[in-house]
């Protein structure tokens, strides 16, 4: 596991300014509850005489943060997800440190095996920081939420985010240079679809292309069960990107 | 069993040339030279055996194991040096090196103190803060560390200064001595001389020659220089004829008592007579090619 290490060692000021950056954000989000819950509350009032239910908008915490989670760590985290997935093998190449490494006794599956690794545990550690900053802050509003929601709530997303970067990891192994434009143009394009298939019935069909379409927070808070068949698709492509890295990289022609 | 054995190794890039029908075979405790032109296809020759390219045809052989199948258990009883090395930057000496010898699942630390003393290299500095030496010094010391049975080094002294090239050259000499086997290319002809046991010449994508240095320099040609010549030269069985004012020289590839007899009816001010230059035999390989 030399490779994982390194690796891990390497990218670590990216995976810190990332869990910072997206844990700042969420800890705003939660600390700013109570001015947000006072301003739904008079909004409330306003609105009682036309008879729009505020609380079916940002009823509670739980509701609130649901809707604030999936808008800003939704896309962030998948941002990054893109980013680490899309450079983790053509790195190598596009800073030429490949034929170094791979004139060492390590086969390329088990470079795979290590990258994909690294991929995950920052996913892991970036998911956990900010879950953990999410429960401190909380805590320290005195917020009322269901853990078991949250948590569910944080594994759709890491669900969501393992996805893009298996898919950018795959990709990732035909690419000789960081593709980092490729693995963000994926994900915000796959971010507006889901937002496009929101907009009419005609256009509901694409949340099936999109793993955004199974990732809602709002509907998991709202108690909507998530759709089988949109996870199971996004399960189908984060094993495809998966296998296309273990099928192609091994035999990828090292410059 | 063979060092190295390549039987119509070919590698072409979609229509480009890389390399075509190499027949290679280095015995073990060879000391072998790979000379050939820019762009000959040594690097790609080199990139086949270590398993970083795939074959378009043909099969290579390294240590008895098959590089396509075999590659990890091969790779560790290697130490390759390529011609540009890049290494991760941010990473200090002493660590890449831990690092090399970690993957090799070794502990070579003695022998790589031991290689940074003789080649003069700091391990407490970072490589991107290093020169193009001193990267190739830490790719020497990761090559040498674990003493493998064979070094496949491509230009391994471009970039050093004399004195590092010459402790080279003299830590491979005892490596060579000890049985293992050294395949390196350069393009420098005068260090193959010196150095190899063998040479192997390719140009344009083919293997042209692969023999002792010993064979190569028994061609059986003499160089002949004729300085302050006043009557016309009409000689048999002599080539690469060149003029300088009233200097001609030429290589002759005949009987040389026949030769004297011809001198005879010339009117020159000064002869001269050698063995050819090996290095002259290595050129006129490159340019028969382009011919």
């Amino acid at each position: 596991m030399h490779l994982l290490k390194l690796d891990l060692k390497l990218s670590r000021l990216s995976l810190i300014i990332w869990t910072a950056a997206l844990s700042s954000v969420m800890a705003i989000c939660v600390l700013i509850y109570p001015i947000m819950e006072q301003s739904m509350a008079q909004l409330g009032e306003m609105f009682a005489d036309m008879q729009v239910d505020m609380e079916s908008i940002y009823g509670n915490f739980m509701k609130y943060f649901a809707s604030e989670f999936s808008a800003e760590f939704g896309l962030g985290a998948t941002l990054f997800a893109a980013i680490t997935g899309i450079r983790m093998l053509s790195k190598e190449e596009s800073s030429r440190t490949a034929e170094f490494l791979l004139t060492h006794p390590i086969s390329r599956k088990r470079v795979v095996t290590e990258k994909l690794l690294s991929l995950v545990i920052s996913l892991t550690v970036l998911n956990v920081v900010v879950l953990l900053v999410v429960l401190g802050c909380c805590f320290a509003i005195g917020a009322t939420f269901e853990f078991g929601t949250m948590l569910q709530l944080f594994l759709l997303y890491f669900m969501l985010q393992l996805q893009i970067g298996a898919m950018t990891f795959g990709l990732s192994s035909l690419l000789r240079r960081g593709g980092i434009g490729i693995g963000l143009g994926m994900s915000v394009g796959l971010y507006f679809l889901d937002i496009i298939a929101s907009l009419t019935e005609e256009t509901e069909f694409l949340k099936y292309f999109t793993p955004f379409g199974y990732a809602n927070g709002t509907a998991l808070v709202n108690g909507e069960s998530i759709e089988f068949t949109k996870l199971f698709i996004g399960i189908l492509l984060t094993a495809g990107g998966f296998l296309l890295a273990y099928l192609r990289y091994p035999k990828k022609d090292i410059h | 069993m063979k060092a190295i054995e390549t039987v119509g190794l070919t590698k072409r890039y979609g229509s480009a040339r890389g390399i075509e029908q190499v027949n290679l075979c280095v015995e073990q405790g060879d000391f072998l030279g790979f000379i050939g032109p820019n762009g000959a296809g040594k690097s790609t020759t080199i990139r086949l055996l270590l398993g970083l390219l795939q074959p378009t045809e043909g099969k290579a052989t390294v240590l008895g194991y098959d590089v396509s199948k075999d590659s990890t258990k091969m790779l560790s009883q290697i130490g390759y040096l390529p011609s540009e090395i890049n290494l991760y930057g941010r990473m200090k000496v002493k660590d890449v090196i831990k690092f090399s010898a970690n993957l090799r699942n070794m502990d070579c630390t003695q022998e790589a103190a031991r290689l940074c003393e003789r080649l003069q290299l700091d391990t407490e500095r970072k490589i991107n803060e290093l020169s193009l030496g001193n990267r190739k010094k830490v790719g020497m010391v990761c090559a040498l560390q674990h003493k493998p049975a064979l070094y496949i080094m491509d230009e391994p002294t471009s970039g050093l200064d004399p004195l590092m090239q010459r402790e080279f050259y003299q830590i491979m000499q005892e490596r060579n001595n000890e049985g293992a086997t050294v395949f390196l290319s350069s393009h420098a002809l005068s260090e193959v001389e010196k150095h190899c046991t063998h040479a192997a010449v390719i140009s344009n994508g083919r293997l042209l020659a692969c023999d002792s240095i010993e064979h190569f320099g028994h061609t059986g040609a003499k160089q002949v220089c004729l300085r302050g010549v006043r009557s016309p030269l009409c000689f048999e069985h002599i080539y690469d004829v060149k003029t300088d004012g009233s200097t001609v020289s030429f290589l002759y590839r005949g009987n040389v008592n026949q030769l004297l007899l011809e001198l005879r009816n010339c009117q020159f001010d000064d002869l001269t007579i050698s063995d050819t230059d090996l290095e002259d035999v290595f050129i006129q390989f490159y340019q028969k090619e382009d011919e």
